[in-house]
């Protein structure tokens, strides 16, 4: 375990300077003087242009550039937000809270619903309650977030009232954003579910509960479901990442202050500093939280540390 | 899916494109009605028109993302298998980095550094999409390259790049339209959310992610105005996954075992 623990740690470390080298490029695709006219406009006078090139280091060569990045990096130092003119890591902190927060509850929600909906696909397979849980499955994953938000507003919000249209500080305001997050992960996790019990049940530890007289249920939890989940398992763990990602498209309809809504703030206002800040924490996270998901899927599965 | 193709391909047939950006403010937000039948916009457009030409901005941005990616990740990925273990190894590096970076969010940043804007939303979508499409054809080619009739190829002394062309690349074709299928499922789907998210093509031009974005201020007495885009691009979504499904069963035979 340790073998694969060191190496795998020596894969990612590459793959996080590049990732970082990466969104570096990114937001130096443009020529210095047209990030300039963008953000101050084109008749700005010259002497502010200069000072605006300095505080961003673009009046230096693109190796400095990269040399000091990479330092404020190692020391935590994202650089200074543009419009607000405080440092980019403070505000990202303020903000990552809320997009765990989001994140967590849709895994929560995803596993929730997926772990009852695929052990009945899979119970009774090839019927209609089977049939009914695959269109489901098939619908929620097809539905996109920006859309089944507004739709899920509509019915429990503005209709029925039960819930809070948007913001965080409302009692049960995480309930609609993580429904939202959640459900295609749900589905996709319920196709799962179904197709690993189906599989286990034609394994021959499957047919022996089955022939020692344990009811269908029965064998089903107590033998089939354990093994049935460590595919499971990774894939919720593999697309924790993806949740993050998927959260800028649901803080946005919710209006949730999370990281994806700031980083879409600084877009708007061509705070270049704070959208490198935002674009390489959630770049990172997403990296570092698939490291994990690895590292836990070769604890639960030896074949995998041992292939 | 067909009556999408078919809607974006016929819209100026099926609507007036002057219509798009007429507006007629006493009337905004009117729900559907027989004269405007997915009712008026908040700036008293023809939600239904605005569809329609949404459908082939979508359609246009979906063709085009997927011809340029699967044209560069088809060369990229025949490069990686086909030459040496050097070229190899530092194609797929670069793919492993894209690959590590979630997808929305580098075209998101790519966008975010340009401007926002159809042009720049399709050259994001480009680049975080070739990797797929090079991963696919790069395996192809390393299964391929072994076989006999490639062999014989080379024992007849053809130079790479023909072999590649002639007899290599059109084995790949199968995958990478089945792959293409789902990929303009991905497309739409990314397009309407960097619409929605204002990154993508920008008012007043119609888009269905940005139908979308303005229609969340109306739910509560216009909803009839997020029901129609969503609704396209759900099933549109659907129909090119069951396409995409339909055409790996024939295609590719290993599969359908």
């Amino acid at each position: 375990m340790k073998r694969y623990l060191l190496r795998r740690l020596a894969l990612t470390l590459p793959v996080l300077i590049g990732t970082a080298t990466l969104v570096f490029l990114l937001l130096r695709l443009l020529p210095t003087e047209v990030v300039i006219d963008r953000i101050l406009g084109e008749q700005a006078p010259e002497s502010q242009r200069a000072a605006l090139r300095h505080e961003l280091g673009l009046d230096r060569p693109l190796g400095a550039q990269y040399a000091t990045y990479l330092r404020g990096l190692a020391q935590g130092d994202l650089g200074t937000s543009l419009e607000k003119g405080r440092p980019v890591t403070g505000l990202i902190r303020e903000r990552l809270r809320a997009t765990f927060l989001l994140a967590a509850a849709a895994a929560l929600f995803a596993l929730v619903v997926s772990l009852p909906l695929g052990l009945v696909a899979a119970r009774t397979a090839g019927r209609w309650p089977d049939r009914l849980a695959t269109l489901g499955a098939v619908l929620g994953a097809s539905l996109p977030s920006f859309w089944l938000g507004p739709l899920l507003i509509l019915v429990f919000a503005v209709q029925l009232d039960w819930l809070p249209v948007s913001g965080m500080s409302a009692s049960g305001s995480l309930i609609l954003p993580a429904v939202t997050l959640g459900a295609g992960l749900a589905a996709h996790l319920a196709r799962m579910v179904r197709g690993s019990l189906v599989e286990a049940m034609g394994h021959d530890y499957g047919r022996t509960a089955r022939a020692k007289g344990l009811g269908e249920t029965r064998a089903l939890l107590r033998h089939l479901l354990p093994n049935a989940l460590i595919p499971v398992v990774t894939v919720l763990a593999l697309q924790l990442g993806m949740l993050l990602t998927g959260a800028i498209i649901t803080e946005t309809v919710f209006a949730w202050p999370g990281l994806g809504v700031l980083l879409l703030h600084a877009i708007d206002f061509r705070d270049y500093p704070l959208v490198q800040g935002c674009v390489l924490t959630i770049a990172l996270t997403y990296l570092l939280v698939n490291l994990l998901a690895d590292l836990s899927y070769a604890l639960l599965d030896p074949r995998i540390r041992l292939s | 899916m067909l009556l999408f193709v078919a809607a974006a391909l016929c819209a100026p047939l099926l609507a007036n494109p002057k219509a798009i950006g007429a507006q007629e403010l006493a009337r905004r937000l009117e729900p559907p009605s027989g004269a405007h039948l997915l009712g008026l916009d908040d700036l008293g457009r023809d939600v239904l028109t605005r569809l329609l030409f949404g459908a082939r901005a979508s359609l246009l941005a979906a063709v085009l993302v997927v011809a340029v990616s699967a044209g560069l990740g088809a060369l990229v990925g025949a490069l990686a298998g086909f030459s040496g273990r050097l070229a190899d190894e530092l194609l797929m590096r670069l793919a492993d980095i894209l690959l590590a970076f979630p997808g929305v969010l580098l075209a998101v940043a790519i966008v975010a550094a340009l401007g926002p804007g159809l042009r720049h939303a399709i050259l994001a979508l480009c680049v975080i999409g070739w990797v797929g499409y090079a991963r696919l054809v790069r395996g192809e080619v390393l299964r391929i390259r072994e076989l006999e009739f490639v062999q014989a190829a080379r024992a007849t002394g053809a130079p790479t790049a023909r072999i590649l062309v002639r007899h290599v690349l059109p084995q790949t074709l199968g995958p990478l339209i089945v792959h293409a299928s789902i990929g303009m499922a991905g497309v739409i789907l990314a397009e309407a959310s960097l619409s929605f998210l204002g990154l993508g093509i920008q008012p007043p031009s119609p888009s269905w992610g940005s139908m979308l974005r303005d229609s969340v201020k109306y739910l509560a007495f216009a909803p009839h105005l997020a029901l129609a885009p969503g609704a396209a691009v759900a099933a549109v979504v659907v129909g090119f996954n069951f396409l995409g499904d339909g055409l790996r069963d024939l295609l590719d035979p290993r599969a359908a075992r």
